[in-house]
């Protein structure tokens, strides 16, 4: 899952970065209006955290121009206004969540991870697909066989994939959606990934659950493709 | 006041009554006397035999209860005594009283001498008449003035404090309108319609006054706002970070990584803090400096030694143009703050290898400062706005890496001293070339100074 952090102070930024990406997300991270709208527009995120002032744009405007464009991608504002017509207007202008300054990780960990499932079209906090539950509040993965161990790294494709399940997902938008800004783009990466997850996902478990469609990426589901 | 009003009208109607009381008793009873006594004359002269008529005395009235005593030169009493047509008309009053008799009556006694051309012997009579008339008079006068009088006070008193209430209370309400105005009521306006006319325009200037307190006091509540906001951010940054350690808390080389980073925000937030408590001095009034007189160019001297000092690492200098000697009469402490701020910015702002241009010069007897510099300039768009408090434009976090964070505070610090000062401010800047900061100062030159037109 990857995040964008468009927030002006610099130390704030980076912790929010770094515990994150201890979460396992891949997180970009700009100091600047005009940098986060053109990040916004252009690269895949699943999800913003946007801080009102910002430098250059302010988060009102990065906020109403990428609705306009219709980016739907699910934005948690960030700010140190707790003024009620600060917040309705945050909301009004088609923010998903609002959290003021100063706030618990936690906190804003738990509205990212509720926004993105609801960015997904996930409401709870567990994705099943065939005997398969994910758990994304506590990491875990289970089949019927019994609880599967994850690196990190293999727990966040799996998510993903789980969360697209049903639908083709190419590996340009895996990678897209795993790394950020900074990795390197070397995309067999994303196959070598996905066959340790095959390893142990499906290995000696039915029905198999990660496959390949030729030529257009992979697919998480119960049923094979045609 | 109200008391006092009441008072004075009634003191006033009060003496006036009783004056004019005592005034109309008087002047009667002195008329009423008068008549009187010309009355008892007249009859005592119009008694059988004096007036020379040997009838009885033809329409004298009220002789009846008149009692006479007739003595000749020797103070012997006689029946009566012959007398001559040139008598006297006009005789002498030598005695007037009033008696009381023994049966109670009260009568006034004239003693009154008789005398004749001729070398004939005076005669004196004491002639009495009854004073029961005069008496009745005056005394029916002294009630009807008293019971006037009484009446007219208490009419006066009602009066007197009817219309001290009257006249005072929109003076009341306005006062305790003015009593409930305090910083929570502060929309609150006095009604001036309501007012009398002579009170019309202090309602009107304290109505002014109110406007002008409102805004001082929205200003102060809004900067202390922004100030709150301004100051969640650099907290945040530290409990997040700490936060963020303690969920990992990973290697020792890294906890003290994440140390050394709250210890850098940790004092950002307090100089962000001096600088707040440094605007809110810069306004207060119990701060309040004594202006000396002074020589500028001492002051200017000294901040663009320390400027020098600052701009040292990255060879920007401060080149100084100015006259030997500036004696100006200022706040010494102000003047200081402002030019300081202004150098240090323009410093801070500048490119490497740069310069500041420190000028000051007396015109008539207003002091003109300059600070120009040749950094990067501020847009157009933000020039309006500099002296906002908390306002950055775009130049906001570029500083990382120089020690001090730009909290937007500076420029507006520098407002609000020259404000105080009487002065004004202004800014120009062009992008890549520079920026300059004019500050003009009215009134410090010294009096009677003679400024050194030709050096």
């Amino acid at each position: 899952m990857r995040l964008l952090i468009a927030e002006d102070h610099p130390s704030l930024a980076r912790s929010i970065a770094n515990g994150l990406r201890q979460e396992g997300f891949a997180v970009d991270l700009t100091f600047d209006g005009g940098e986060a709208l053109f990040n916004v527009l252009n690269n895949p995120y699943d999800c913003v955290i946007l801080d009102v002032m910002l430098p250059g744009q302010d988060g009102w405007q990065i906020l109403e121009k990428s609705r306009k464009q219709g980016i739907k991608t699910p934005i948690l504002m960030l700010t140190a206004r707790d003024a009620l017509e600060d917040r309705v207007k945050g909301l009004n202008l088609g923010a998903d969540d609002y959290l003021v300054k100063p706030f618990e990780f936690d906190e804003l960990l738990a509205r990212v991870r509720a926004l993105m499932r609801r960015g997904h079209g996930q409401a709870s906090s567990t994705i099943v697909v065939a005997d398969m539950v994910i758990d994304t509040a506590t990491k875990t993965v289970r089949r019927s066989g019994g609880a599967i161990s994850l690196t990190t790294r293999e727990y966040v494709m799996l998510e993903y994939l789980a969360l697209r399940a049903g639908q083709v997902v190419s590996r340009t938008e895996i990678h897209a959606h795993i790394y950020d800004e900074h990795d390197d783009p070397v995309s067999n990466v994303v196959d070598v990934f996905i066959g340790y997850l095959r390893t142990k996902i499906d290995r000696g478990q039915s029905p198999k659950l990660i496959h390949t469609r030729r030529g257009m990426g992979y697919i998480l589901s119960a049923s094979p493709p045609e | 006041m109200a008391r006092r009003i009441a008072i004075a009208i009634l003191v006033s109607v009060w003496l006036t009554l009783v004056v004019g009381g005592a005034t109309a008793y008087v002047t009667t009873r002195s008329v009423l006397l008068a008549d009187l006594d010309s009355a008892i004359i007249a009859r005592a002269r119009a008694l059988p035999e004096l007036s020379g008529f040997t009838e009885a005395a033809p329409g004298v009235k009220d002789s009846t209860g008149d009692r006479y005593i007739i003595f000749n030169r020797l103070g012997q009493t006689s029946g009566r005594v012959p007398i001559r047509p040139d008598m006297t008309p006009r005789p002498a009053v030598l005695h007037a009283a009033f008696v009381t008799l023994d049966d109670g009556a009260r009568v006034r006694s004239l003693t009154l001498r008789f005398t004749r051309r001729d070398e004939a012997e005076p005669v004196s009579i004491v002639y009495s008449g009854s004073a029961e008339h005069f008496d009745s008079v005056l005394t029916r006068l002294s009630v009807a003035l008293i019971i006037f009088g009484i009446a007219a006070g208490a009419v006066a008193a009602i009066v007197a404090v009817g219309v001290a209430r009257t006249t005072l209370k929109p003076l009341n309400r306005t006062a305790s309108l003015v009593a409930e105005i305090d910083e929570r009521g502060l929309d609150k306006r006095i009604d001036a319609e309501s007012l009398p006319t002579e009170l019309r325009p202090v309602a009107a200037r304290l109505n002014k006054m109110l406007d002008r307190l409102q805004l001082a006091f929205e200003a102060r509540k809004q900067f202390l706002t922004q100030a709150g906001h301004e100051l969640r951010t650099p907290i945040t940054a530290l409990v997040t970070t700490i936060q963020v350690a303690l969920r990992r808390p990973g290697s020792a080389k890294e906890l003290i990584q994440t140390l050394e980073v709250c210890l850098s925000d940790s004092r950002m937030l307090a100089q962000l803090v001096t600088a707040l408590l440094e605007q809110a001095r810069s306004e207060s009034v119990v701060h309040r400096e004594e202006p000396q007189s002074f020589d500028a160019v001492q002051l200017l001297k000294q901040c663009a030694d320390v400027a020098d000092g600052l701009g040292l690492p990255r060879g920007i200098t401060v080149i100084r143009e100015f006259r030997a000697s500036l004696p100006i009469v200022a706040e010494y402490g102000r003047l200081q703050a402002i030019v300081m701020n202004l150098l240090g910015n323009a410093v801070e702002y500048n490119r490497p290898e740069g310069n500041v241009i420190l000028r000051a010069e007396m015109i008539e007897s207003a002091l003109e400062l300059s600070v120009t510099d040749t950094g990067r300039g501020i847009a157009s768009e933000d020039l309006s706005r500099v002296f906002e408090p908390f306002y950055r434009g775009s130049a906001r976090r570029d500083h990382e890496a120089s020690n001090k964070v730009h909290f937007g505070l500076g420029l507006h610090l520098v407002d609000s001293h020259v404000k105080a000062l009487g002065g004004e401010c202004r800014i120009e800047s062009q992008i890549n070339s520079g920026t300059v900061v004019r500050i003009r100062l009215r009134g410090v030159g010294m009096p009677n100074c003679v400024t050194q037109e030709r050096i």
